[in-house]
Parts: C-alpha cells; structure tokens; sequence
C-alpha cells in the first residue's frame, strides 16, 4: 500500500461538555485518528459515543458549551483548532462537507432546492448568478434527480425522502470539498434506497478525488463500504483496521462484543450475544481509564487506572488500544 | 398445526378522490398457534397497516379475520376495544417511549391495561406487572420510574412488558428494535423468542431489517405495493428467491464478509488481509 500524506490528522482530540447543571461530561478522551486522501473510512459505535460529536468538532460547529480541551486536528496540514471563524467559513464546503441523518433539518425549507445549491456555489467563489444557477441544475443531474431543471425549482416537502438525501449530497459536494462526512446519512431509509445513497456517495468520491468518513452504528455497511473501520466506545477510540480485517479478526473485547450482538446473513439467535451493562456515564467522577471497564470480561485492575495506549501492528494498519486483547 | 389468526381478502385504501389508493391490496394470511411469521416489504410497502389492521386497531375496508375460528373483522376497530378476544391480540410499536403516558410510573402504565381488560385488582395485579415487566428483563428498581428516566433499550423492555402482561395469543410487533443499538437489540430479540417459546405466543415480526427477521422467525411474507409477492420458510426464501423483488431486497443487504479460512488472532502481525 502506498503510503500518503493524511489528509485529515487528529491527535489526542479531548473535548468536554459543560453540563447545566453543574460539573463537565468527557465525551471525547484522547481521540487520535488519520484519514488518507480519497480514503473511506467508517467511525462505528454504540448511539452516545460521540460519533456526530467528533463530526462537529472536525468541523467547529459544536455550541460554546463544549470545550476542546486537549489535542490537535489538522486538514492538508493547516491547524483547524487554531484558525479564524472567517478561515473556518471557507474550509467548511470547500474543504470538509457534511451531510446528516435528517435532510429536513439541514435544508432551507422555503428556499428553492437549485436555488441553495446555487447558495453555496456562490458563497464560494462563482461571480454569476445565471452561472451558479445552470451549475446547480447540473448538479442535480449528476447526482441522480431526473428532470433537473425543473425540479430545481421545487421546495424540500415537494420531494421524497430518498430524492431529499440526494439534494444534500449535492448540496454537500457543490463546493467539492476533500472530505465528505456522511453522519448516519441513510440511517432510516430502505435498504434499496439506502444502497442507492451509498452508491451514489461511492461514486462522487471516487469522481472527485474524495476522502470520505461514514459515521454510522451498522458494522455491514461500514465493511461493505468501506476501506478502513475505526470503533468509538464512549468517547474512546478502542480499534481501527482495513475492513475486512476488523470483522475477522477484531483484537478488542468491545469489537468482538459488538460482531457477535449484530446480526447478518450467518446468524442465528443463538450465537447472538447481547452487551452487558451500559457506557458509563462520561460526567462521573470515578470514571475508569478504560471505560469499557466495567462491561469487560478481560479486565483487570490495570485497566481501571491505566489508560491503554493506541498500540498498532507492525506496518501500522490495525491498531487497538487495549492491555489484554485477543 | 392449530390456525391461530386467519384473515382472507384484506384490502384497505387510503385517500380519496383520484389520491385513492390501496395500502393493502387483497391479502391472505395465516398464523399458527405460537408461530413467528414474518412480514417484510420497505416503507410504504402496507406491511405497517397490516399489522394494524391484524392487531384491530384500524378498519379494513374489505375482508374477512378469523380469530381462533371466531370472526372479529366485523365490528369497528373502535368497538374491539371492549370486546372480550381485545387481551389476546397486541402490539408493541417501535417508539416505545411515544406510547407511555410521561406522567405515569412505567408499573402503572403496564397495570392499565390490565385493569381495563382483564379486571385484576389488588395483589393480583401487583403481582401480574411485576412478573411481566421481570419476564422482559427490567430491573425491579426501574419499575417506578418515569418514562424519561429510562434507556431507549429499557423503554423497548417496557413497552414489551405492557403488551405480554395481558398473555395475548398472538403478538403484533412493528419494528420493535429499529431505534435500538445492535448491543441492546440482541438481548431483546432473546427475550422475545423465550416468550414466545414459554407462553406459546404467536408473533407477527413486521420490519424492514432481514437480518433480524431472518434470526428470528420461521416463516416469512413478503411485501411490495400491497401485495404478499413471496411466501415460504425463512430459510428457503433467503436462501433462493422466487420473485424479483426479495431477490432486489436481498442484494441490497450490505455483504458480511466470510470468516472461514480466515487467519484469526495474530497478535501483533504485520499480516494485512485486504477487503476486495
Ligand atoms: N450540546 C451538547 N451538550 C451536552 N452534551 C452533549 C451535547 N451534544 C451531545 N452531547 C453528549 O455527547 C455524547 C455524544 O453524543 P453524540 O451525539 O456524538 O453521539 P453519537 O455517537 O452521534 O450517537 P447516535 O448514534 O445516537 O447519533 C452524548 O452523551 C450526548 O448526550
Ligand atoms: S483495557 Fe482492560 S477493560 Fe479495557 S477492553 Fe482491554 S481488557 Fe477490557
Ligand atoms: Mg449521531
């Protein structure tokens, strides 16, 4: 595999949330990751364990509850935790895109679809109104709506789901940004449907010369989707390997425990196996170094003072952190 | 096998005017005594109305239901509540928390029902919730709380809870875990299948996910536009599709890959085993 320069390089990430009523909840801890260009890479967890969190902050889009308080997160190089509110303005669209589960929450709804299409493309850098306009038609062409130009002229509750997701990924990629972030963006949808989005997504990136972070919570499609899957329980990231890899051969008790609770065209009920006990409460005191702690079958007391160090195999393709793995 | 609920003909529309449209379009169905059937089609596919329709909380427009041998698709859906088979048909919905009343404890909401349809009072209600929500796995200390105070898990537990409390015949399931995560979903899917094994309840599954269809029922239908267009053994129809659309809805599913032959554990090995 050759090796390139990541496009996206986040270390140590720690971010806090200070809670109303008093004391903060760590819902990052220590969180590093890379994402090599045109690389697709899944973030996979239980809901909670800061998967859209970790998306917002990439794209500095948390409210001022939360507090970065440690670690760095870099794009083709430049400091994102450092730059100005109006540098973050043109990276966002240009060169981090994100597209969410609800279409309905990011589009305008009483602005024309081509019309914020065209919003964006003028935002970042096309002088021509009538130029942006002919752009955006195109734009939805090319990601599937049929009749582009006059359904361009059409509001988001003249659409239907599936279609809607589609104006998004448009809406996403009309800047043609270096990564695209697809938070849960086919959760709820039909299977076929859902395949249809992916495909799409798929296809875009590979046009555009795209990186791609999926966040979602269904292993199968991370693995079918994706190059490389990256596991987050709580807040921690405990694993991350090539695909194919994580699901054959996982190394981290929480990967294992979550293969065998999923189920897929192998299963039966019997081999099916529930997680014990919850992610623990990111706000309490006494929260253990490794918080899978307190669910974890290999644990000892090391595991409960001793943060487990990111430790990758030899040519740095799997890593897990964990002091007992498989 | 000893036919527990048989409906023959089911056709409902929605709309009017040229909007008219049939949900359901000329449906047979049969479910034994203590069966898990499954019904699976994507969104708009009817499967939800069916099982509505099924549990007699919705009118049909067409149709006959047959109830262990006694017709009930003849009074209105409003009009079941009051009649004596309402206890032994029930359903369980997907957003379980939706379906509590937020100013209730959740023993309380689970005693409602009971109270209205099977007449128990005292310590023989008392004990009824407390074995019903015990037998869907909630813990005792979670047995007063307000719906808001528990996990989307736990809700899912209660909402169970609710529906078997009545020892219904025949269960109506619509989507019961498509809002929990994998961690939570496995425990329930054990404990539904307990309950049906225990108690001999027959289970309707409705739900678009194959993989949890697939784990745990025996027999599946499978829906498109209102139509029932395949119809067989789970394992059969996964295995071979007869009609084109579960053959789509099949390929859709994402691939898991094959472990066989599969170097396991290789602590530390710079072994890499590429996904294509
Ligand atoms: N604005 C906020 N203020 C305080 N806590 C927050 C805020 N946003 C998120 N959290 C908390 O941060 C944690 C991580 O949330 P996040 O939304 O990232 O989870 P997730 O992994 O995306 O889950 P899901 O799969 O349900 O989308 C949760 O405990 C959540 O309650
Ligand atoms: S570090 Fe310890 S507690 Fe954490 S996953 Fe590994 S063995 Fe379990
Ligand atoms: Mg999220």
């Amino acid at each position: 595999m050759p090796v390139l320069a990541p496009l996206l390089t986040v270390r140590r990430l720690s971010l806090a949330f200070a809670l109303p009523q008093g004391g903060r909840a760590s819902v990052l801890d220590g969180l590093s990751l890379d994402i090599a260009p045109q690389e697709a890479l899944a973030l996979v967890g239980e809901s909670g364990s800061g998967k859209s969190v970790f998306a917002l902050a990439l794209l500095r889009l948390l409210d001022r509850h939360a507090e970065i308080t440690d670690g760095e997160i870099r794009i083709e190089g430049e400091d994102l935790l450092h730059a100005s509110d109006k540098r973050m303005q043109d990276l966002r669209g240009k060169t981090l895109a994100i597209i969410f589960q609800n279409p309905a929450s990011s589009l305008n709804p009483i602005r024309r679809i081509g019309r914020q299409i065209a919003d964006v493309l003028l935002a970042h850098g096309e002088r021509s109104a009538d130029a942006a306009r002919r752009r955006a038609v195109q734009m939805l062409a090319r990601v599937g709506i049929q009749d582009a130009a006059r359904r361009a002229n059409a509001y988001p509750f003249e659409l239907s789901g599936g279609m809607k997701q589609r104006v998004m990924i448009a809406l996403a990629l009309a800047a043609s940004p270096r990564l695209l972030i697809a938070d849960e963006a086919t959760t709820g949808l039909d299977v076929t449907t859902q395949a249809m989005v992916m495909d799409l997504i798929h296809e875009q990136a590979r046009a555009n010369n795209m990186a791609t972070l999926l966040i979602t919570h269904d292993l199968a499609l991370a693995a079918e989707r994706c190059d490389r899957i990256a596991v987050i329980h709580a807040g921690q990231l405990v694993e991350s390997a090539p695909a194919a890899r994580l699901l054959t051969a996982a190394r981290h008790p929480y990967t294992r425990a979550l293969l065998t609770a999923t189920p897929h065209a192998g299963s039966t009920l019997a081999n099916l196996r529930a997680i014990p006990g919850q992610a623990p409460d990111t706000a309490a005191a006494d929260l253990p170094a490794c918080r899978y702690y307190a669910r974890c079958d290999r644990r000892t007391e090391l595991c409960k003072s001793l943060p487990p160090m990111q430790t990758a195999s030899s040519n740095g393709a799997h890593v897990v952190a964990c002091h007992h793995p498989l | 096998m000893t036919v527990l609920f048989q409906a023959r003909g089911l056709r409902k529309a929605f709309g009017n005017g040229e909007h008219r449209r049939y949900a359901v379009d000329g449906v047979d169905i049969t479910v034994a005594e203590g069966e898990a059937l499954a019904l699976a089609g994507e969104s708009g596919s009817g499967k939800s109305t069916i099982g509505l329709i099924m549990a007699r909380l919705l009118d049909h427009d067409e149709g006959e239901i047959l109830f262990d041998g006694q017709e009930i698709g003849k009074c209105s859906a409003r009009r079941a509540a009051q009649q004596p088979w309402r206890a032994q048909i029930q359903m369980v919905f997907q957003d379980a928390g939706g379906a509590f009343d937020p100013r209730l404890s959740i023993s309380d909401s689970v005693a409602l029902p009971l109270r209205r349809l099977s007449h128990s009072r005292g310590n023989a209600l008392t004990h009824a919730v407390e074995d019903a929500l015990d037998r869907a796995g909630l813990a005792g200390h979670l047995f007063r709380r307000k719906p808001h105070e528990l996990s989307g898990g736990q809700l899912a537990r209660a909402g169970i809870a609710r529906a078997i409390a009545l020892r219904p015949r025949l269960l109506i399931l619509d989507e019961p875990t498509a809002a929990l995560d994998v961690s939570v979903q496995a425990g329930i899917l054990h404990l539904l299948n307990e309950l049906r094994r225990d108690l001999n309840m027959a289970m309707v599954f409705v739900s678009h996910d194959l993989n949890v269809l697939r784990v745990l029922c025996s027999r599946v239908m499978v829906m498109e536009h209102g139509n029932i267009v395949e119809e067989g053994p789970v394992g059969r129809v996964f295995a071979s599709p007869a009609h084109p659309f579960t053959t789509r809805l099949l390929a859709a599913l994402p691939k898991w890959p094959r472990s066989e032959g599969l170097p396991h554990q290789l602590p530390g090995s710079a072994l890499i085993i590429h996904s294509q």
